[in-house]
């Protein structure tokens, strides 16, 4: 009897797991296994179909095209996470420490980029960085010759680190919000001046908040291609470029899965190197 | 301690779930989905499409601004019951889904304005779709800096490979949709052969402000002057070159390659789609969108007044790919596109 009322009574936390675990298993496992499932199946062409197997796989990773484009598409998310570190965590501390109209100032222009639709935001900087635009204007005031940095990879990072800084930035300064100020103020006490405090205290501190941005950055990176195809030419070319051509080029969806997969399977193995340094370096 | 039972909360999921059910075929009955383009497209199908509708109907359908390929991923998931009921498809897609099983075949008996579409707009589609409106890839200059444009693709190439222009040239890249049809028209120059095609985008590369990938990219590119020769579609370049008197549009010989709109009807759409694509092809309807998008449509009975009939491309000087050998040959050029063109 005592066991049937429970049964029918609301279990609030199995409840409110269930719709997230639903939700994961619907919108991101099924489409998953749906993508695995069509990149090892049936190829059809106007003249044939063809049993796939792992073939689509065996021509990604054997063919130095496309080991080129994996290794263009992990050196950029690298580089722009990279940059986006070195930028955004400066950026992070003026935040955490700022306080009022400031702060809020800071915060609106911090995500102030994301407000902005992706295509408007990349014809934005080629009025900067065009012909006539606003760098090169500068540039011919003081007598310097023009530069030509629009269609580039330059271009195609700058573009990324600026979209994508938010992620790191609030990352970070959330991390730093919640450390003690007593922690700086004892190590002050004990003679260290602000750079060893920083150094010996803040940083190691907020190291988690770090690579919280740093991974929501890298995967982020690793999936843009709007930017990438708006902001870089035919030699800029990632994987995720790839697999949008496939889908709206020739509509081959056996081989943008199989492209779409190896995608993640990147992202995953930086996931768990990345675990793995994170434990070794911990205290 | 209040507490709701298991019972009592599926059975209020299964109510909600079956009341947004018959709402949806309530709604499904009684109204039609369309596609069209946005900008001026929109405006004009507002004008001209959905006015001639209402008057024979009484309904509203409702317009969804859509690119083919997305239409294509809402037709492929739902076949037979499709959310979209008249679509406007690019010409490879209306092919493809004909052969995937996702079109209803085009019937003058239930359209009747069909009859007055020549098959030219039809054959290749094996009657699954008709072209509503086409327009040609032609070159747009900046009069300007370019004087004397040359007068034909072979030499603007040439001349392009030559360094004439600087890099202030931007063609299409294979890359955007009707990329391959402009590679199919460039093979037809140089008999047939594809190999001379790819030596020519990768000898024009080092002079190419950028291959380009989106129409609205292209032309703000050469409407902020950072490029002075643009291979553009017809219609849009005769407005912009009427508006801004620096810019000359024009057709090189031998002519240009036919870009168009496919209509078409999702299988499983309502019989009111037909009425739809009936308004479509009107003469009345078809001669108002030409008028507002300054592109050719394709019901016969139609006379364009003259103001018109100066600007639009005459159908003499339009080729119509051959949509079969590009279906073939497009995964092809898309690999030597990004593994040479580089």
């Amino acid at each position: 009897m005592a066991a049937s009322i429970a049964r029918d009574r609301w279990q609030p936390s199995a409840a409110l797991a269930g719709p997230a675990s639903l939700f994961l298993i619907g919108f991101f496992v099924g489409p998953l296994l749906l993508g695995v499932g069509v990149s090892l199946g049936v190829r059809h062409t106007s003249a044939s179909a063809t049993n796939l197997g792992i073939a689509l796989y065996v021509r990604i990773l054997t063919d130095i095209y496309y080991l080129e484009v994996m290794l263009a598409t992990l050196l950029l998310a690298l580089a722009v996470t990279a940059a986006t570190l070195v930028v955004g965590y400066p950026l992070a501390l003026a935040v955490s420490r700022a306080r009022g109209a400031t702060r809020t100032f800071l915060l609106f222009l911090i995500v102030a980029p994301l407000l902005v639709n992706v295509v408007v935001r990349s014809f934005g900087w080629m009025v900067v960085f065009g012909r006539s635009g606003l760098v090169n204007a500068a540039l011919g005031l003081v007598g310097l010759p023009m530069i030509d940095i629009l269609h580039s990879w330059l271009a195609v990072g700058i573009a990324l680190v600026h979209v994508l800084l938010p992620f790191m930035v609030l990352s970070i300064a959330s991390t730093l919000e919640g450390i003690d100020m007593t922690y700086e103020e004892a190590a002050a006490t004990l003679g260290a001046r602000p750079w060893r405090q920083f150094l010996h205290v803040v940083l190691p501190m907020s190291l988690h908040g770090a690579v919280t941005g740093c991974l929501l950055v890298f995967a982020l990176c690793m999936g843009s291609f709007v930017t990438v195809m708006m902001m870089g030419d035919n030699r800029t070319m990632v994987l995720s470029l790839l697999v949008y051509q496939q889908l709206t080029v020739v509509s081959d969806w056996p081989f943008a899965a199989a492209l779409g997969m190896v995608l993640l399977a990147m992202v995953m193995a930086i996931f768990w190197l990345q675990a793995r340094i994170v434990r070794a370096l911990a205290p | 301690m209040t507490s709701i039972s298991r019972r009592s909360l599926v059975g209020f999921a299964l109510a909600v779930l079956a009341s947004s059910g018959l709402m949806c075929d309530a709604r499904a009955q009684d109204k039609i989905v369309v596609t069209a383009s946005g900008g001026v497209w929109l405006e004009s199908a507002k004008a001209n499409f959905v006015s001639c509708f209402k008057e024979r109907t009484g309904r509203d359908p409702e317009i969804l601004v859509s690119a083919s390929n997305d239409i294509m991923s809402r037709l492929r998931a739902s076949p037979g019951n499709p959310p979209i009921h008249v679509a406007v498809l690019s010409e490879i897609d209306a092919i493809r889904a004909g052969r995937e099983g996702l079109l209803d075949k085009l019937d003058p008996a239930k359209a009747p304005n069909l009859k007055d579409v020549p098959e030219i707009f039809r054959k290749q589609w094996d009657g699954y779709a008709t072209i509503q409106n086409f327009g040609a890839m032609i070159v747009m200059v900046n009069g300007e800096a370019v004087k004397d444009p040359p007068a034909d693709w072979k030499t603007l190439i040439d001349q392009v490979i030559a360094g004439r222009f600087g890099k202030r040239v931007s063609f299409p890249a294979l890359t955007m949709p009707w990329g391959p049809m402009f590679t199919w028209f460039l093979t037809t120059l140089y008999d047939g052969n594809e190999d001379i095609v790819f030596q020519k985008y990768k000898a024009m590369l080092p002079n190419m402000a950028k291959y380009w990938v989106s129409p609205v990219e292209a032309l703000n590119m050469f409407a902020a002057k950072e490029i002075d020769v643009l291979v553009y579609w017809d219609g849009r370049a005769y407005s912009f070159a009427e508006e801004n008197k620096w810019a000359r549009a024009y057709i090189p010989e031998p002519g240009a390659f036919q870009s168009a709109a496919m209509l078409v009807k999702p299988r499983g759409a309502p019989d009111l789609a037909w009425q739809y694509i009936d308004c479509v092809l009107s003469p009345k309807a078809q001669l108002g969108h030409a008028q507002m998008i300054k592109y050719p449509i394709v019901n016969s009975t139609v006379t364009y007044p003259d103001e018109l009939k100066r600007i639009l491309t005459p159908l003499a000087k339009v080729r119509q790919p051959d949509f079969g050998l590009i279906l073939e040959r497009q995964a092809a050029w898309l690999d030597r596109w990004n593994r040479e063109v580089r």
